[in-house]
């Protein structure tokens, strides 16, 4: 199980656009939490979606010695889970009905008799705190609740690599460090967890691994505090800042402007 | 003296001017003033150039322009035969949504004849009348497929003024009046019991479809003949489509079968050059249905044909003559509508009608 | 998760009522299920013991069981008139339904239904060809040439669809403008037709767009029957796959879900379905329409239980349609395709209504 992630020479786009190539990250450890960060447009979801082989790729993703580019969907869909970053909200399934269906579909999963799949959706809905909103339709959720439920539709079927498209963006703080911290247990399972983020501070933190991305190209990558620089800021994202040392041993980025 | 003399040729001129003038009362009730009286008209509906062989010997003069559903029926060869002209009328459309305006005015007719509701433009085309009003051409209504009974007379009375053909108007109306007459007269005095009848129009053409009369068009033809038409009570306009269980219920004692010729492989066949035996083979198919077959009428044979066109055509009273007969045939013995289509065809049309238009399965 | 032990027992309770309430839940939808089945068979009594003759309903129960005991006029008007009528109501109404259900979840707008594609429209074409220009499919027998040209041109447009969105690689979004070109494009075709045709031809031609029950028999209940027996497994072999692709089509996939065969497969049953309705009774609106979106309410989006929910609300929204068309008019025929439009449009205006309160 405990196997690397490398991205190797991967192209990928649009039919008509491409937007990455030969495009590298290598030696991401089993157990690492990745952060794609940068400006908006730089392709970090685009990345996030070729690395679930969603849109057109070629190049290689390996995880220990299997090329997931060249696997079948049904069977990456075994070893790759992905939260998109957009849910669509007229949908009158409930947030328990969603998990259930997750499972249902799973190759992994959809053998359980029912009485199985329930106990794996309610485990996942007790970790994350969603048993009162279990039967409610996600239409009638708020944001941040429905980012919430579609963070469990991929955490349910318990994949090795998970790949989440700005899972915080509609959190409020305390809810963004209840699934920091998730994310964190998830990851410590021997799971490689890649997300894209905006909050550089929240990157810093929770991310073993930075990755910024610029123009569709890596700008740096590495540790928080390799990364996370005022040159980066400057010249990436065209932002005078000081990155501070905190008390608590995180950085926390100080704008100036 | 002079001055006085020359206002004389002035009024004597004005006087023949309005000598002319025709003023109408259309079947709509509609006063239609015409200058005078008209040598070319616009044909809403081109069936009825057979109307306008009543009239005259040659129709196809008369007309400006008008609709081609006329052209799809076998009776176009005949016209054609005879009038080779034929074929340079200008057509306007084939229906009320193709009809063209612009070709309508661009043939100059001196008034246009419309039917109130049928193949062309009718009374509810608003802007297709007062477009032709506005370029000068008046708008007459005729009627003999809503309300014929009522409406056939006054339609061939206007149609003679308009053409000023009014002595011809005026004997087919003789010959039209005697016919109900006689009919009106014997069911009168004779106050036989009324027999169910059902008329199966297009018979055929659509699979249990069961087309009829409802309130107008032949029922009170078949009512002037003596016998109840099942469609009268349940149908309020003029025709419309039949419950198949309700004609089962009702149990028709005469089931009469309309046809016309553009039917052929699909539904019954009359009229134009139709052969008896064809007619009867199509008319046994229809009645061969599993449901129809159980009818009364079916059972005990009395089972009949009639040109489909009778219901919107000024003949319509030989299909009252031949319900007549079929329904009562000791009363009506002496009256056949086949010596009434032969008189049609000796005193009005120069284009005769030859084929089969009524016929009895037995 | 910041689960501290002194909340673990309160969670755990909380957890037992909600798998409590769930299951609970679910055996409502059983009962939803089989209260509709039961309006269902209600509705089909109905409409069998509704018509013009007003027979009694006892001889109505002797000539459903025993058919010799009544007078032969009964049970012709029994077996031969109303039953396949009504069979035929329930039939499309469940085809149709489904087709309309199947085709909200793979074009992802509550709003499309069989016709929205074109089907319809592509079915009117092919009845045209046939009635007005006697073009047909040849050795097909006269009752059928109209039926099987319909069949023919619906079941085309869907594939001609098809193969343009494989073609182009396009979305839903690209599908649907697609479809709404063939439906113009088809009605274009169809109004040349008009033109052409004699006024005779031109009735036959508007009526059978109205839409009628009347046009069944035993033959083509047995068609449409064997086509909506055969779908349905497969849809529901599906509902899991499409309940999925309700959560949007990037995590469908992401599920491992082959989203464009699914959908290309549930495009082949809709065609299925709707073409073999469409061709035997005609152009019926609505029911595609309204039949799944009154199974949402009642039932929810779980594919299957919407499936079915949406067959069995189809068929009763079009058994009662033919009930209403018969008492609207005893005696006539009022086209079963108009009444539905009629039924169909308050309940849509209410939907709207209460989409639009939320």
């Amino acid at each position: 199980m405990k196997e690397m992630l490398n991205i190797k020479n991967l192209s990928a786009g649009y039919p008509k656009k491409r937007i990455f190539e030969h495009f590298n990250v290598t030696d991401i450890d089993a157990g690492n939490i990745v952060a794609l960060v940068g400006p908006n447009a730089a392709g970090k979801s685009t990345l996030l979606k070729s690395i679930a082989s969603l849109i057109n790729v070629q190049g290689e993703i390996n995880l220990g010695n299997d090329n997931l580019v060249q696997l079948s969907q049904e069977n990456r869909s075994k070893i790759v889970g992905y939260m998109p970053q957009h849910q669509k909200t007229d949908v009158e399934l409930t947030v328990l009905e969603a998990l259930i269906t997750a499972l249902k579909v799973s190759p992994l999963d959809h053998n359980d008799n029912s009485e199985q799949t329930k106990t794996k959706a309610f485990d996942v809905l007790e970790q994350m705190d969603l048993i009162d909103i279990a039967l409610e339709p996600l239409s009638n959720l708020s944001g941040g609740q429905r980012q919430m439920a579609s963070l469990a539709q991929a955490i349910v079927r318990k994949p090795q690599i998970l790949l989440l498209d700005e899972p915080t963006s509609a959190l409020d703080l305390n809810h963004q460090i209840t699934v920091m911290k998730m994310i964190k247990e998830y990851a410590s399972k021997g799971n490689i967890v890649i997300m894209v983020l905006h909050d550089l501070n929240l990157a810093s933190r929770w991310a073993d691994i930075l990755v910024v991305l610029n123009n569709a190209k890596i700008y740096s990558s590495g540790k928080a505090f390799a990364v996370v620089t005022p040159t980066m800021l400057k010249e990436v994202y065209q932002v005078e800042a000081r990155v501070e040392n905190c008390s608590n041993g995180y950085l926390q980025i100080m704008v100036d402007a | 003296m002079k001055f006085l003399k020359s206002f004389c040729i002035l009024f004597l001129l004005a006087l023949s001017a309005n000598a002319q003038q025709v003023i109408i009362k259309d079947v709509l009730g509609r006063t239609v003033t015409l200058k005078k009286p008209a040598k070319k008209v616009l044909l809403g509906e081109g069936r009825d150039l057979i109307t306008l062989n009543i009239l005259d010997p040659n129709p196809v003069n008369l007309i400006a322009s008008w609709s081609a559903d006329f052209k799809k029926g076998s009776e176009y060869a005949d016209y054609k035969a005879a009038f080779p002209a034929i074929d340079k009328v200008p057509i306007v459309g084939t229906n009320a949504e193709t009809f063209s305006v612009e070709k309508a005015i661009a043939s100059k007719p001196e008034v246009a004849i419309f039917s109130i509701k049928g193949h062309g433009p009718g009374q509810t085309h608003k802007e297709i009348i007062s477009a032709l009003q506005s370029a000068g051409i008046p708008v007459i209504f005729i009627d003999f497929r809503t309300d014929p009974f009522k409406n056939t007379v006054p339609s061939m009375r206007i149609l003679g003024k308009v053409l000023n053909k009014e002595k011809k108007a005026n004997e087919f109306i003789a010959f039209y009046e005697f016919r109900k007459k006689r009919i009106a007269d014997r069911i009168a005095k004779a106050r036989p019991a009324r027999p169910k009848v059902f008329i199966d129009m297009k018979a055929g053409t659509t699979e249990n479809q069961f087309s009829t009369a409802g309130k107008g068009n032949l029922t009170p033809f078949i009512s002037l003949a003596g016998a109840k038409n099942i469609g009268e009570d349940v149908i309020p306009a003029p025709l419309g489509q039949l419950n198949l269980e309700y004609i089962l219920t009702a149990d028709p004692k005469i089931y009469i079968a309309t046809g016309v010729d553009s039917f052929r492989g699909k539904g019954v066949v009359l009229g134009k050059d139709i052969p008896a035996t064809e007619a009867r083979q199509s008319i046994s198919k229809r009645v061969a249905d599993p449901v129809l077959s159980e009818l009364t009428a079916v059972k005990t044979g009395k089972v009949y044909g009639l040109w489909h066109l009778f219901y919107a055509s000024p003949f319509n009273i030989l299909a009252a003559e031949a319900v007549a007969k079929w329904s009562h045939p000791t009363l009506f013995k002496d009256v056949t509508p086949e010596a009434s289509l032969k008189e049609l065809n000796q005193k009005f049309l120069s284009v005769p009608m030859t084929g089969t238009y009524f016929i009895s399965l037995k | 998760m910041s689960v501290t032990n002194q909340h673990i027992p309160v969670l755990k309770a909380k957890r037992k009522e909600v798998e409590q309430l769930y299951a609970k839940k679910l055996s409502r939808r059983w009962l939803v299920l089989i209260a509709l089945g039961i309006a269902c068979l209600l509705s089909f009594c109905l409409d069998i013991s509704t018509g013009p003759s007003l027979l009694k309903f006892s001889d109505v129960l002797k000539a459903l069981f025993t058919p010799d005991s009544v007078a032969k006029g009964t049970s012709i008007i029994i077996w031969k008139v109303r039953m396949p009528y009504a069979v035929m109501a329930v039939l499309v109404g469940m085809a149709l339904s489904l087709a309309g259900a199947e085709m909200q979840t793979i074009l992802n707008n509550p709003l499309a239904s069989p016709f929205t594609l074109g089907v319809s429209a592509a079915a009117s074409l092919g009845a045209g060809l046939a009635i007005i220009l006697g073009i047909g499919i040849p050795f097909l027998s006269e009752n059928w040439i109209v039926s099987g040209n319909a069949f023919i041109f619906a079941f085309g447009s869907v594939l001609l669809l098809q193969a343009l969105a494989k073609w182009r690689g396009a979305g839903v979004d690209v599908l649907v403008l697609f479809g709404i070109a063939l439906v113009f494009t088809f009605n274009a075709l169809v109004a040349l037709l008009h033109f052409i045709a004699t006024p005779e031809a031109l009735q036959q031609l508007v009526f059978w767009n109205m839409g009628s029950l009347a046009r069944s028999n035993w033959d083509k209940v047995q068609v449409l029957s064997i086509v909506v027996a055969i779908i349905i497994p497969f849809s529901m072999l599906a509902s899991w796959k499409m309940t999925a692709l309700r959560l949007g089509e990037e995590r469908a996939q992401s599920f491992g879900i082959n989203v464009k065969r699914l959908r290309f497969f549930s495009m082949l049953r809709i065609s299925f379905l709707s073409a073999t309705a469409v061709s035997f009774v005609g152009t019926i609106g609505f029911i595609g329409l309204v039949g799944p979106h009154i199974a949402k309410m009642l039932i929810g989006e779980d594919h299957r239980y919407w499936f079915p929910a949406s067959l069995l609300t189809g068929a009763l929204v079009m058994s009662l349609a033919s009930v209403a068309s018969k008492l609207l008019v005893p005696g006539a025929l009022v086209p079963v395709g108009v009444v539905t439009s009629l039924v169909g449009i308050p309940v849509f205006l209410y939907l709207i209504i209460r989409k639009g309160k939320k």
